[in-house]
């Protein structure tokens, strides 16, 4: 069967992500993580609808008022940022996360390690 | 002219169904074919119905300026819709791409390459009343006599 | 986005509610929505990309053009930025009249928004009266700035046509007429009790997610979020108003709250035109280079204006952030999950004031 209304969305996806305001989001996210902007985008095409792309930057901009005065693990890790506000990771996946930091920082590690720790277990999820 | 090809023509004469479809446009056009169901144009007086349902509309009207999406869909939406048919294009747009066909653009002007646009009603854009004039005098030049002159 | 199950029903995008393309697909459960996507790029023209590398004259026109219902409003967020950015001063006079074009159009978007969701719960008789009163406030908008749709009636130092003292009469008296009009309606629509079951507690949007998914305008507001830029914009301050604020969040709040702010605008706009300061309505001056965020609030929320300029008022770098981007993402996220009814999609959906146009660009 013919599907005239279902067809590959992805070039549409990718129009949506050249504006510059988006590429300043792909650009703070990449430098965050250390991987190259497409790397970002192709995973932000895979998985968010277009709305949710174009409402991306202003989301950002949203979260970045409310995550004052969270908690600083959270913050660093990012737990509100990627299940709610730009949901790349599913909620599970980031609990598990954010239950072993804390598994680290009880044990007697730093904060700062176990947060390194944790960023490099979210760098891992995201990017498999 | 047979009894039947008259009889159809009184019919048609007084029921016009229309179908809007947007393929890339300000939003402006739309609003004036909207504007022109408001009781001050009423529409319906001339017994034209403007619902978007392309397989009972005798009329299209194309507004916008051709985006890529459109591009398959607009002649597949053409092809649904059942003879006697025709299109009309609405403001600049459909026409020459106004504004929006320039550099860097992603539109596809004019809409005429994908489908036979039998009137165009230029504006940026067009007064409802335009619209509705396009649409009443573009009616009987399509309906009448149709099978007849097929034949 | 992830299957949840087999059953998917597309809405769009030609579909006899929807004034705009756009293809909305809902993963339903029985007639319960679990999730929905939205489908886009039925309009992506690349305005922003047009606009980049063209002088001020060019994009002002472009700007318009992004949407065709608030066009005001993208045209004075434009030239208010980029006289912000050179410093050109306007004369009083123009900035009351801008405040009075800026609210006629909220008029007409308001009560085109709650013809659209009449006319989507099927009660077209109230869709009918609102259409007709809204093609009074457009010819007051014809009136003052000489066409119905694209105005271009501010420019930078300035607006382009003055008031005459007859205009004044004309659109004082048709307030008077339209103002009962619009109380009546209003009160059609709250005490209706078949509206009410079609809106009341239908397609609720808490405060929490409102604010996730950065809503605004009267979306949030219906969603008890106290957010309205025209309290920070001076011409606004000078004249006084209140912004209207629900907290139920749900269908019926969203077109209230529409409806009380009409009779807000006209409240303001017989205050602009009382205190219609005398003087010049141009003052001149030149658009020069520059970086500036801009932002108004239009008739769906806030609307921002990212813009560079060269020192010859050429645009190099632009970036347009619409109320609709926003709207529209919380309302098929958040308010259509849960529906109980695929009736009450679309109807959701519309209670949002989606303007394709403008999210796409």
């Amino acid at each position: 069967m013919d599907l005239l209304y279902e067809k590959d969305l992805r070039p549409f996806k990718f129009r949506i992500l050249m504006s510059s305001r988006h590429e300043a989001l792909l650009r703070a996210l990449a430098a965050r993580f250390g991987v190259s902007v497409p790397v970002i985008r192709k995973r932000m095409i895979e998985r968010f609808d277009m709305q949710l792309l174009e409402n991306l930057p202003a989301r950002y901009e949203a979260a970045e008022q409310m995550s004052e005065g969270s908690d600083p693990v959270d913050k660093a890790l990012g737990v509100e940022l990627f299940t709610r506000v730009i949901p790349l990771l599913d909620p599970g996946v980031m609990d598990e996360i954010r239950h072993r930091v804390g598994v680290l920082i009880k044990d007697g590690s730093s904060v700062e390690d176990a947060v390194m720790a944790g960023h490099t277990l979210v760098k891992e999820a995201l990017f498999r | 002219m047979s009894l039947l090809q008259r009889v159809k023509n009184v019919v048609r004469s007084r029921s016009i169904h229309v179908c809007f479809v947007d393929v890339g446009s300000c939003n402006g056009c739309d609003i004036e074919v909207l504007a022109t169901l408001a009781p001050r144009y009423d529409i319906e007086q001339y017994g034209i119905y403007v619902h978007n349902n392309p397989r009972e509309a005798d009329i299209l009207l194309v507004i916008g300026a051709m985006t890529p999406q459109w591009e398959d869909k607009l002649p597949a939406l053409w092809e649904r819709i059942p003879e006697p048919k025709a299109a009309i294009a609405i403001g600049n747009c459909p026409i020459s791409g106004c504004v929006f066909q320039r550099r860097d653009t992603y539109v596809s002007a004019p809409v005429a390459k994908f489908i036979p646009v039998a009137a165009e009603v230029p504006g940026c854009p067009p007064r409802p009343t335009e619209i509705l004039s396009a649409i009443l005098s573009l009616a009987p030049t399509v309906f009448k006599d149709f099978e007849e002159r097929r034949r | 986005m992830k299957k949840v199950v087999d059953v998917s029903f597309p809405v769009g995008p030609v579909h006899p509610c929807w004034k705009e393309p756009v293809r909305l697909k809902c993963e339903t459960k029985g007639e319960k929505v679990l999730q929905a996507e939205v489908e886009l790029g039925y309009m992506k023209k690349g305005i922003e990309r047009i606009m980049r590398g063209r002088p001020w004259q060019e994009v002002m026109f472009l700007a318009e053009r992004i949407c065709g219902i608030c066009s005001v409003i993208h045209n004075m967020v434009f030239i208010e930025g980029m006289e912000a950015m050179s410093g050109i001063p306007v004369p009083p006079r123009a900035a009351y009249l801008r405040v009075i074009a800026n609210e006629l159009d909220r008029i007409q978007s308001h009560l085109l928004a709650n013809f659209s969701y009449c006319y989507t719960i099927e009660h077209e008789t109230l869709g009918m009266y609102l259409l007709n009163v809204r093609e009074k406030a457009m010819d007051l908008l014809e009136r003052l700035t000489g066409a119905r749709v694209n105005k271009a009636y501010m420019i930078p130092g300035g607006v382009r046509f003055d008031l005459q003292a007859e205009d004044h009469v004309i659109i004082s008296s048709t307030l008077d007429q339209i103002e009962p009009d619009i109380m009546r309606y209003t009160r059609m629509f709250s005490e209706g009790p078949l509206i009410g079951l079609r809106s009341r507690g239908i397609g609720i949007l808490s405060e929490v997610h409102a604010r996730e998914a950065h809503a605004v305008g009267p979306t949030a507001r219906a969603s008890g979020i106290r957010t309205d830029l025209r309290t920070q914009h001076p011409t606004y301050q000078k004249i006084g108003f209140s912004p209207v604020v629900r907290t139920e969040g749900d269908n019926f709040a969203r077109v209230m709250v529409r409806f009380q702010e009409v009779a807000e605008s006209i409240g303001i706009i017989r205050r602009c035109l009382d205190g219609l300061p005398e003087g010049l309505i141009r003052s001149g001056g030149v658009c020069g280079a520059g970086t500036i965020t801009h932002r108004g609030e239009a008739p769906r929320g806030e609307l921002t204006y990212y813009l560079k300029a060269d020192e010859y008022g050429r645009i190099v770098d632009i970036s347009i952030q619409t109320p609709s981007i926003m709207n529209i993402e919380a309302s098929a996220h958040y308010m259509i999950i849960g529906a109980t009814s695929l009736a009450d999609v679309t109807s959701t959906f519309i209670s949002a004031d989606p303007c394709i146009a403008c999210t796409e660009r």
